[in-house]
């Protein structure tokens, strides 16, 4: 009885210890230094007068390049000048990115205790308006009026025009400030990267075949790889890698054909559905071919990205999309391999092959000013830095003689190419590998030099020539359409919903064989049903309405 | 008598028994399989785990996952923070079933069915994420370790199987302590929960096995990273290998990539790394689970 009752005190003391030990240790010393952590020496040691702010982000998720270990980074302590300059004394709050959503989405929809300013890009339009219709988030227009000194104009202005267009709601007011992003070669021409069909370049010269330049080439060739054992495994395994159900797929394009349910095309202004554009039956029958030739790899349509690296990684795969300039595969083949990316191919006659194109100029992510935040001024300032041109270059470039180096024609090409450990080691990167996309958006003047000195000869002449390809559709439409109304966005979402469903199904059945295409008339049918022709009329209303921001 | 020996024979059949073997063999190497590939694929080259080159034994003896695992000063954070967390809720938790069973085994209580109907509701209904997220934010308890640790101090289900076994212990005993002038504290403390270690045995390991395991509150309670358990280490890898390469840009691509496949092999180690203390102590507590499976069948 007596050790009982000794060890029942015992059990309930040490939880009691345990409990109040652990928690007492998390107010202290654990959890306050390390969740939120203040701007930089000067900083905190700022005048009387120093304006506070509270930011939330993601964090980085670097395993080498960590915020914490920012003092070590010459770009950050220019950065962290450029705020304590403006008398802004910053307290950040970081979450780890995989969780962040999570985090982010309870915290915005309980409404209570929020910081000033709020990475909010993991919450879609319908979230974001509707909180913003709940007064969570503030309309920044008037802020920027009353408060900017001007940076913010110039930027939404002049240099990313676009940004205004594609985050004014229907209403005429802004929410969210954005990630800007632009890419020019020799300083001027935008650069748009090219997504293209890229095929075994090694493969190619080990059977001593020609490039294909046209689609019925390129099967041929596919077929040759695989008849031939292209691998030397002993099996007839090469395979092209392809999802039939997106239209996002170069292949697609070679028929001319909208990277989406909708798409927009760039030249005249016009949403377009590849359901009702001309190349689509024969784009079909082209993959119908595929699929019985074996060629194409049925087991990996909608595959996740780690079964699409094994197949890379076995050294079987012949043939897959990615960006022109890609350097990341070839060093995941065993055995080793190169890849060439291939023009847009001729498929159709009276068909101009399309290409599918990065644009140059991206707008993405949102960081919001709450109802919380107690110094909206401040917020503006903080801002005001944001869209400086020191802060981007200091995010896109870094350090001069660091992290860039000027050519003689005075274009910038980046430098120390080094991996993620021996970057922060030497602690010369650009602050945006640091600190982007957490709570300070990145705002980006880069360059096509810099990427194409890093390509090899054969990509980066095919980046060259795909610079002024015509036609070209877009990989992320919807940067070109205006945010919706709500009517508009209820619309779209219980379209979308049954839509997108329904063509990925359709469009995979018919590569693969198992739906005719004499049935083509039933399928538009039903794909109208859904509201495929509602879909089209609201997204020209935004691009109409995009269009029409100044 | 033939049909004695005929009966002799199927009872003691050398055949059946082979194949009774055999499928019992089937089902252990079945459910062996899998944690020997995850321990195989651990030590194997990055590059074979892949390409999906490993099935039977280790190809290219690799060790670096484990070490960069070791090296990892947040991983031992997290170790560290598993194990407050488990015992301060394994604690708790037996010290808050038995404070809530020991007053519904007396059987004078008014309103004990109102009080066990009470606390069977939220058995059933959740206030959901939003609602909680509120309270442990407006307790106090938000990005501090209270807020693993308060919320899941008190189960219901702990409650009833503890009541259960109570009802159980005959009420002489009880009658008897009450006579000798045992106050409820001493009556509790002294008579009742000596006797009834075996239940507490198996809600402690149910407790540790869960809190071990959890990894949702401090998901959604915790995003200071120096207060994650094991599990959250663990999902950190495995969410960030799973990253969808088709929505970046291609900058963004780059880099992501060459993350996911060093996280391909990683994640293996990781699993063995985090999950191999629970395996080692199930062989020890097995006998108290089939008692916990027992008890819980027995509601009244």
């Amino acid at each position: 009885m007596g050790n009982w009752k000794k060890s029942t005190l015992l059990s309930v003391t040490t939880a009691v210890l345990l409990v109040g030990g652990t928690a007492c240790s998390n107010n202290t010393n654990d959890a306050k230094p390390q969740q939120s952590a203040s701007s930089g020496g000067s900083a905190s040691s700022s005048s009387p007068q120093a304006s506070k702010l509270k930011l939330l982000g993601p964090a980085n998720g670097n395993k080498y390049i960590k915020f914490e270990e920012r003092d070590k980074y010459p770009a950050w302590k220019e950065i962290d000048q450029l705020f304590t300059g403006e008398g802004l004394q910053l307290d950040y709050e970081f979450v780890p990115p995989e969780q962040y959503d999570t985090v982010i989405k309870t915290r915005m929809a309980a409404g209570s205790s929020l910081p000033d300013i709020v990475n909010i890009s993991a919450l879609d339009n319908t979230t974001v308006l509707n909180l913003a219709k709940q007064g969570v988030l503030l309309d920044l227009n008037p802020l920027i009026e009353k408060y900017s000194n001007g940076n913010i104009k110039e930027m939404y202005g002049n240099e990313f025009s676009f940004a205004k267009q594609a985050t004014t709601t229907s209403d005429g007011k802004m929410y969210w400030f954005s990630n800007l992003h632009k890419k020019t070669y020799q300083e001027k021409d935008p650069a748009p990267v090219a997504l293209t069909m890229m095929l075994r370049k090694d493969w190619l010269d080990k059977l001593s075949l020609p490039a294909p330049t046209t689609a019925e080439e390129y099967r041929q060739t596919l077929k040759a790889m695989r008849d031939s054992d292209a691998n030397g495994n002993g099996q007839q395994d090469e395979v092209l890698v392809y999802n039939p159900g997106a239209f996002a797929s170069p292949i697609a394009q070679w028929f001319g054909l909208g990277t989406d349910i909708t798409a927009v095309d760039v030249e005249t202004q016009k949403i377009v559905s590849p359901w009702y554009q001309d190349g689509i039956k024969d784009y079909f029958l082209y993959l119908q071919q595929l699929v019985k030739e074996g060629v194409l790899d049925t087991s990996l349509i909608a595959a996740k990205d780690e079964q699409i690296q094994q197949k890379m990684t076995e050294n079987k795969v012949a043939s897959v999309k990615s960006y022109n300039m890609e350097g990341w595969l070839e060093p995941t083949i065993q055995g080793g391999g190169e890849f060439q990316p291939l023009m847009p191919l001729k498929a159709v006659d009276g068909i101009t092959p399309a290409a599918q194109l990065e644009p140059p100029f991206l707008v993405w992510a949102k960081y919001a000013i709450t109802k919380d935040a107690k110094d909206v001024e401040a917020a503006i300032k903080f801002f005001d830095v944001v869209y400086s041109r020191e802060y981007a270059d200091l995010m896109t470039w870094g350090i001069e003689g660091q992290s860039y180096k000027k050519e003689a024609n005075g274009v910038k090409v980046g430098i120390n190419k080094g991996t993620d450990e021996e970057l922060a080691k030497s602690g010369n990167v650009a602050a945006g590998r640091l600190i982007g996309d957490t709570v300070y958006p990145r705002v980006q003047f880069a360059n096509l030099e810099t990427e194409l000195a890093s390509a090899p000869q054969y990509k980066a002449d095919h980046e060259l020539n795909m610079l002024t390809y015509k036609p070209y559709f877009v990989n992320m439409n919807e940067i070109y359409l205006a945010i919706p109304d709500e009517d508009q966005l209820e619309a779209k979402t219980k379209i979308l919903t049954n839509l997108n469903t329904y063509s990925a199904e359709l469009a995979t059945k018919l590569a693969l064989g198992q739906k005719s295409l004499d049935d083509w008339d039933q399928y538009l049918e039903e794909l109208k049903k859904l509201g495929l022709d509602q879909l089209i009329e609201i997204d020209q209303q935004l691009l109409d309405r995009y269009n029409s921001i100044k | 008598m033939s049909a004695v020996v005929n009966n002799r024979i199927r009872q003691g059949s050398t055949a059946v028994d082979i194949l009774l073997y055999a499928i019992a063999l089937l089902v252990c190497i079945l459910t062996l399989y899998p944690f020997y590939l995850v321990i195989i694929m651990s030590i194997s080259s990055p590059m074979e785990v892949a390409a999906m080159n490993v099935f039977w034994f280790p190809k290219g003896f690799f060790l670096g996952s484990y070490e960069l695992i070791v090296k990892d000063t947040k991983m031992w954070w997290a170790y560290s923070n598993t194990i407050i967390y488990v015992v301060s809720g394994m604690l708790l938790n037996c010290l808050m079933s038995i404070l809530g069973a020991y007053p519904l085994t007396a059987r004078n209580l008014k309103g004990r069915k109102w009080v066990i109907a009470f606390l069977l509701i939220p058995m059933y209904f959740g206030g959901g994420i939003i609602p909680s997220y509120l309270l442990v934010n407006k307790l106090g308890l938000y990005n501090t370790m209270f807020a693993v640790i308060i919320p899941g101090a008190v189960s219901i289900w702990n409650i009833i199987l503890v009541r259960t076994y109570f009802a159980t212990i005959p009420e002489a005993i009880k009658e008897s302590a009450s006579v000798d002038g045992a106050s409820h504290w001493q009556l509790l403390f002294r008579i009742i929960v000596p006797v009834s270690k075996p239940i507490l045995a198996v809600i402690a390991i149910y407790t540790v096995v869960g809190i071990w395991n959890s990894w949702f509150d401090a998901l959604v309670y915790l995003p200071n990273e120096r207060l994650h358990p094991l599990q959250m280490y663990l999902y950190r890898v495995v969410v960030q290998q799973t990253v969808d390469l088709k929505m970046l840009t291609m900058e963004d691509a780059a880099r992501a990539s060459f993350t996911m496949l060093s996280n391909i092999q990683l994640k293996y180690a990781i699993i063995v790394f985090t999950t191999l203390p629970v395996i080692f102590t199930y062989p020890f507590f097995q006998k108290y689970f089939i008692k916990g499976a027992l008890l819980g069948s027995l509601k009244e």
